[in-house]
């Protein structure tokens, strides 16, 4: 009787939205969309615009005969192609370095019994709660002290290590039993063994979410290697893009093109794990 | 017997334990640890241009008192915070409020929501700047079309402000969005079912329901936009050069930083100034803890 009731209301409160109410529902967010889109539609559009289609009159929406003129032009004008690789190498190493640095430390935080392991766990969530800006001075004198100015190793050292992602993993690594790892060991497996054969494989979507993280803010990241690297052979994408805007004789369809290059490798990674991404709440917490 | 050999286990898994964190520990103790205690050395420094340090005492921190853009970009930042993170909350709650009512759709509104959050700042910047253009841009163009005078957008020193509010929120809703609507999502139903059974209407059981439920998520979001837009450097570094006069009417205390760390090379005038923000950012997350016995309902 009761059950039957539940499904009555239930059933009502899904239907009970008037027409008129999701068409306002519907328009409103599609407004949205339309305010979300319209910098990346009018991006890939003017990369393939003539220069004197950008500053027309009548704005041109969409280029009458679309050219790749800006694209063969920013690949001369910058060694575009190998900042698109010093990108491609640096995002590989970090991505990779936070993942498995984070999961190994995060396991151990969270299943082994080490003795006085919360206060790294503390410190973790410290390092958490300072702007990042405080870090810089000292990084950058370090990374000269190292003689590694002007090299990508200078990009990806300081940034192998994430305090986010020991936490997260940390959590992930809480929600499975010890008892797996206990079964493990008593079959004669190391810990380090069971980390990897046993749990690691059963957090792949934390892997896969902070992964996606962690090559994202790579990718993006424009302060540290601005100031790290002062040669071109050694800027990132986001360095080199920074150069052309601050250049006042760019023009648009080549700043424009330079940046498609930019978007559209992450779009595509979006993509592929927008399920995961958009869907798993363990990264709740990010800057 | 047994206990010997569980003893040894113990050991064992200690042992192979700080194997696996030995990465992280060594790499954090080196390069966020060890630099934290350093900048704040730093800041009782002067740093020559190859990295020689003379302790210099309060000298760093005197400058705030003789350079008037110090207290300005303060000031500046905090109203730019202040300005930005209402807007962003409200129209973040509209959208995640909406997608919350199981529309068709959903995923593809979360979806392109997210897409301004991976654009890399800077190529997106590139096409705000021929948007925000003044003689061919795209908004004086839609606003010539309702014969509305063009405005200038990046070269007047107010409207760069508001342009700035605009690209920064923009970059930042979808992220927003995903953060309250996990929340809502754990909204259980059945205050809804009986809400509903007492007449509240959908606007009603909005300010009374899901609001109060909400408020754990609204506080969380609250802090960490706080945070990162105090932190806002991308857009402004991006959108007009720093010594321009609108870049130096919207000087933002981490341009400001980088300015004196890297460009006039006053480093330990900057490790001072990041330490002062530092406390600043600390205080401004302690009030807000404090504050929320206020107003935030924790469910029991």
């Amino acid at each position: 009787m009761s059950n039957k009731n539940k499904f009555n209301i239930k059933n009502t409160s899904s239907n009970a939205m008037p027409l008129y109410q999701l068409i306002l529902l519907h328009s409103l967010l599609i407004v949205g969309v339309i305010v979300s889109i319209l910098p990346f539609f009018h991006l890939f559009m003017t990369a393939f615009k003539t220069y004197p289609e950008t500053i027309q009159a009548p704005l041109v929406w969409v280029p009458k005969t679309p050219n790749l003129e800006a694209f063969k032009t920013v690949f001369e004008k910058l060694p575009f192609a190998t900042m698109l690789g010093n990108s491609l190498i640096t995002t590989l190493f970090i991505t990779v370095g936070q993942v498995l640095f984070s999961a190994m430390a995060g396991f151990a935080l969270a299943t082994l019994n080490i003795p006085r392991k919360n206060i790294i766990l503390l410190i973790c969530l410290a390092i958490l709660m300072v702007p990042s800006q405080i870090y810089l001075i000292p990084q950058f004198l370090l990374i000269q002290k190292m003689h590694l100015g002007n090299t990508l190793t200078a990009i990806v050292l300081p940034n192998l290590f994430s305090a986010l992602g020991i936490f997260l993993f940390r959590q992930a690594f809480l929600s499975l039993p010890r008892s797996l790892y206990e079964a493990a060991v008593l079959d004669g497996c190391n810990p380090v063994m069971v980390f990897w054969y046993v749990m690691l494989p059963l957090v792949k979507p934390t892997v896969t979410t902070f992964g996606v993280l962690a090559s994202l803010y790579s990718w993006n990241s424009l302060l540290w290697p601005l100031i790290v690297n002062s040669s071109q052979s050694k800027y990132t994408l986001a360095v080199g893009l920074a150069t052309l805007l601050g250049d006042s004789r760019t023009e648009y369809p080549v700043l424009m093109a330079g940046a498609t290059v930019a978007i559209v490798p992450m779009i595509i990674v979006f993509l592929i794990f927008r399920k995961q991404i958009l869907e798993n709440n363990s990264y709740l917490g990010t800057k | 017997m047994k206990k010997i050999k569980l003893s040894s286990m113990h050991r064992e898994e200690v042992f192979w334990g700080w194997i696996l964190l030995l990465p992280s520990v060594l790499g954090l103790s080196i390069f966020y640890i060890y630099p934290f205690i350093e900048n704040i050395y730093n800041s009782f420094s002067e740093i020559s241009f190859v990295g020689d340090k003379t302790w210099v005492g309060l000298e760093n921190y005197k400058v705030f008192f003789s350079d008037p853009r110090i207290i300005e970009s303060f000031i500046y930042t905090l109203k730019y915070a202040f300005v930005t993170v209402p807007i962003v909350l409200v129209l973040s709650l509209i959208i995640s409020a909406s997608l919350n009512n199981k529309l068709k759709g959903s995923s593809f509104y979360r979806f392109v929501y997210y897409l301004p959050v991976i654009a890399m700042p800077v190529a997106i910047a590139t096409v705000w700047k021929w948007m925000f253009n003044y003689d061919f841009g795209f908004f004086n163009y839609m606003l010539g079309i309702f014969n509305i005078d063009a405005v200038p957008w990046l070269r007047d020193n107010n409207t760069f402000f508001i342009s700035l509010i605009f690209v920064s929120s923009w970059s930042r809703i979808g992220y927003n969005v995903l953060l309250l609507l996990a929340g809502l999502q754990n909204i259980s139903e059945s205050y809804y079912e009986a809400s509903k059974l007492d007449g509240a209407g959908g606007i009603r059981q909005f300010f009374s329901i899901t609001l109060p439920l909400l408020s754990p998520t609204i506080f969380f979001v609250i802090i960490i936009n706080i945070i990162s837009f105090l932190q806002v450097f991308d857009w402004i570094f991006t959108l007009t050069p720093l010594t321009s006069s609108v870049g130096e009417a919207n000087t933002s205390v981490i341009t400001l930083f980088y300015q004196y760390a890297f460009i006039s090379n006053q480093k330990g005038v900057a490790s001072a100034l990041s330490v002062v923000f530092f406390f600043i950012i600390l205080a401004l997350t302690v009030s807000q803890f404090m504050l929320q016995k206020r107003w935030v309902h924790y469910e029991q």
